[in-house]
């Protein structure tokens, strides 16, 4: 009968003139497709909760594969990806065992979950993706944009109008401070050795995360925005059992994109 | 020297031995019901050898020179559609005649060609067997029903040189599709069922083909694009056209066969079409009835009394030959030794399904089946090696076959997975496949268990779930009681794997009740051959 996305049949595709990746995991089974962020679209079947992408869309201006994609990609993927972006031919088939399925499903499952409830709503969903490097969790920014909107507007053209805000400690914020939590899935929590709350607060597109330790030092935690740039930021300590990092996106508050956390060694 | 040779034009080799190597090529399914109609595997052999006898004799008088090589074309040629033995020796000779249209047609396919079959089909799939294997050598990754259809559709439009052009086909077919899909080109809105990436890729080796007819393609991404709304239409007509069969899945449910063999038609014409649902195995299985297995209460689905698996006693080396001759069968015989000799297949998804399959079908066998019935041929290293690892110490019908066996797979998740994917592509609904695969996957020595029976607390060893508090995984040395649920057991362990409970909070239910109506009113692939055990063991 028909491929499903499990028996593994991968098709990887280059266009030049796009300067875009394709990777087709073929079935017969009907999917649905989100854009991830700028530059990444995914699809996944539809009836399949545990399933890999069946289908992933990279723009690559630079024509290079970035480092986090290749993690994404994963260990079987990502250098046949660098060797259809240099190379002739630039359609390839490949052939994904049983257990690289299985893998590469684990590493999606955050993305899989924004895709397939069709809205964004992540910060209820407590996917976690598995991959060499460790665990990973997708965090909704949606608390983030609905407390700078509750702000007002930021009216920064008029210059001398200030917000009103009481200020016991006296201080001067540049930019009014909104203030809430991500709960992180347990596994990942437990992994790092912190608290599952993870504390944020956010003033314009800059975000600081605090997180508590409960244990010895686990594996490192990190945090960025998933705009496509890919940097990582790791959470430092910060004062008695504190962790803490600030990630800055340049988008538009009102579109911030979402967060993403990981825990486990960089490649 | 035998007495054959010394008769001209008799084949050397005897009757009887043709006859058994024709019946391993069979379709295990369509081995069963030969045997259930004929009352036992000797008796089937003994018939169909009458038969070929009956046939040489018939060709004989009409001068039609038969080859030494060419016995087992002559044993499948006493086979009917049935499936039966042909009672009809004109009839056997019709369809001698009907396979040797293609003179170099392997007997592998041989046994598949059909009273609906003519001379031009025939010969049609015998090129496309020959095509697929030079193509399929070539291109391992590629999805073999793409493949098979390419080949199918060339080898009907008469080009030459098959193997290679397909090639070229696929390549361009496959740049096609890519090059539809990064421009975003239109897709006719889908069905419920079917993915617009494979109506994609079809519809890119339709441009292909077109191409390779000598047709120049000068903007293939609206080819493309204008191939897709028929191959719509075909979807959506096999989603909602009545299954062909009123017993199995269901009227409601899609005919994703018939949507397939539609899709060769369109790519290779009426011909074309008949030799790939012939040459596939799942399109030939999508076709098969299941029979309600002997081992089966018909009305509880329950195995009828304790499996019993042989007699307190057994013969080591009878045991272990009726296990090779049962698991090394068509179509993944070759699977199935390199399993027995602890080798890992390399295409497992491929086989996977089969060699699950044949592991049902043995324990169904040891538990219902005679022991005093002809097993079949055998390859006596392969039996040695197993008798070897059954040994004296192993007691016990379900332990010993379990010794005998070795591990298939490392995790049984991911093959509960794939399964259920399959199931899905052949129409069941995700709850219902979720349900089937996860009985289906069990180990030799393992069952689900009919009732509502809690998964076994999580102890010291055993790796608990953070976000479900369940067991997830054990270290192998800390073996459960095989009367105790656990779902993540390893392959090789003894015991119960699910119950109705298990598996309704697979689906995220805790409502026992509505798993065990699902199984008992289960009429798909597989329900032939899989039973859960009461809950009494």
């Amino acid at each position: 009968m028909g491929p499903t996305t499990w028996d593994g049949h991968v098709r990887l595709d280059y266009l030049p003139d796009s300067r875009r990746l394709q990777v087709t995991l073929i079935t017969v089974e009907p999917t649905r497709e989100a854009q991830l962020r700028r530059g990444l679209r995914a699809g996944f079947v539809i009836d399949d909760p545990d399933g890999p992408p069946a289908f992933v869309a990279a723009d690559l201006p630079a024509a290079f594969l970035p480092a986090d994609l290749g993690e994404l990609l994963g260990p079987r993927l990502a250098p046949e990806a660098r060797l259809v972006i240099g190379d002739e031919p630039q359609v390839r088939w490949l052939r994904l065992g049983l257990s690289e399925v299985d893998d590469l499903a684990e590493t999606w499952a955050p993305y899989r979950a924004v895709v397939l409830a069709g809205v964004e709503q992540p910060s209820r969903m407590r996917a976690v993706g598995a991959w060499a490097g460790g665990l990973w969790a997708r965090l909704g920014v949606e608390d983030i944009v609905a407390g700078i909107a509750a702000l007002g507007p930021p009216t920064p053209a008029m210059g001398d109008v200030r917000y009103d805000h009481d200020d016991p400690f006296g201080g001067e914020p540049e930019e009014p401070e909104v203030l809430g939590s991500w709960e992180l899935p347990a596994s990942l929590a437990q992994a790092a050795g912190v608290e599952a709350r993870l504390q944020w607060s956010a003033a314009g597109g800059l975000v600081t995360v605090t997180a508590r330790r409960v244990a010895a030092p686990g594996a490192p935690l990190a945090v960025m925005f998933d705009d496509g740039r890919g940097r990582w930021t790791v959470l430092e300590p910060a004062g008695e059992g504190v962790l803490r990092a600030a990630i800055a996106s340049s988008a538009d508050p009102t579109v911030l994109p979402a967060v993403r956390v990981r825990v486990g060694e960089q490649p | 020297m035998s007495a054959a040779q010394e008769v001209p034009g008799r084949p050397e080799r005897e009757p009887a031995d043709a006859a058994a190597a024709v019946l391993a090529m069979l379709d295990p399914e369509v081995l069963e019901r030969l045997i259930d109609q004929v009352g036992s595997r000797g008796e089937l052999v003994e018939q169909m050898a009458t038969q070929i006898v009956a046939l040489q004799v018939r060709l004989a008088a009409r001068r039609v020179s038969v080859p030494s090589w060419r016995a087992e074309h002559l044993a499948a040629a006493t086979l009917s559609d049935a499936p039966g033995v042909q009672q009809n020796v004109e009839h056997a000779a019709q369809r001698y005649a009907k396979i040797t249209a293609d003179p170099d047609l392997p007997v592998e396919v041989a046994v598949l060609v059909g009273r609906a079959h003519d001379a031009e089909t025939v010969t049609l799939m015998g090129r496309t067997y020959r095509g697929l294997a030079e193509v399929a050598a070539q291109r391992p990754a590629e999805p073999r029903i793409f493949q098979r259809m390419v080949v199918a559709a060339l080898a009907a439009a008469g080009v030459p040189d098959v193997g290679r052009r397909a090639c070229a086909v696929l390549d361009r077919g496959a740049a096609f599709a890519a090059g539809h899909r990064a421009v975003g080109g239109e897709v006719p809105p889908m069905p419920v069922f079917g993915s617009a990436d494979f109506l994609v890729a079809v519809a890119g080796y339709r441009v292909a083909l077109d191409e390779a007819g000598g047709r120049s393609v000068v903007e293939p991404v609206a080819e493309v694009g204008a191939a897709l709304p028929e191959l719509a239409r075909l979807l959506r007509l096999g989603l909602t056209r009545p299954s062909r069969e009123l017993d199995r899945g269901g009227v409601d449910e899609p005919d994703s066969a018939w949507f397939l063999e539609q899709i060769a038609e369109y790519l290779g014409g009426h011909s074309a079409r008949r030799c790939v649902t012939a040459l596939d195995r799942g399109l030939r299985r999508a076709r098969w009835r299941p029979q309600p297995s002997t081992a089966l209460d018909p009305r509880t689905r329950r195995a009828v009394g304790v499996v019993e698996v042989e007699p307190s006693e057994p013969n080591v080396t009878e045991l272990a030959g009726r296990i090779v001759a049962s698991l090394v069968r068509a179509p993944a015989a070759a699977a199935a030794a390199a399993w027995l000799r602890g080798v890992r297949p390399v295409d497992e998804q491929d086989d996977l399904d089969e060699l699950l399959n044949g592991i049902w079908r043995l324990r169904a066998e040891l538990a219902t089946r005679p022991v005093d019935d002809d097993p079949g041929p055998v390859d006596p290293a392969l039996v040695a090696v197993v008798e070897a690892r059954l040994g004296d110490g192993v007691v016990g019908p379900v332990r010993r076959l379990t010794a005998a066996l070795p591990p298939l797979w490392s995790r049984r998740d991911p093959a509960i997975r794939l399964l259920t994917a399959h199931l899905r592509a052949a129409g069941n609904r995700p709850p219902v496949a979720r349900l089937v695969a996860a009985v289906v996957a069990c180990g030799p020595g393992q069952a689900a268990v009919a009732g509502d029976v809690a998964a076994h607390e999580p102890g010291t060893a055993c790796v608990r779930s953070e976000e479900s508090g369940r067991c997830v995984a054990r270290t192998d040395a800390a073996a459960l009681p095989p009367a105790l649920v656990c779902p993540a057991r390893p392959w090789p362990e003894d015991g119960l794997v699910e119950s109705h409970r298990t598996l309704a909070q697979r689906d995220g239910r805790d409502d026992a009740g509505s798993a065990a109506r699902t199984w008992r009113t289960y009429n798909g692939p597989w329900a032939d051959v899989v039973w859960l055990v009461s809950s009494r063991v």
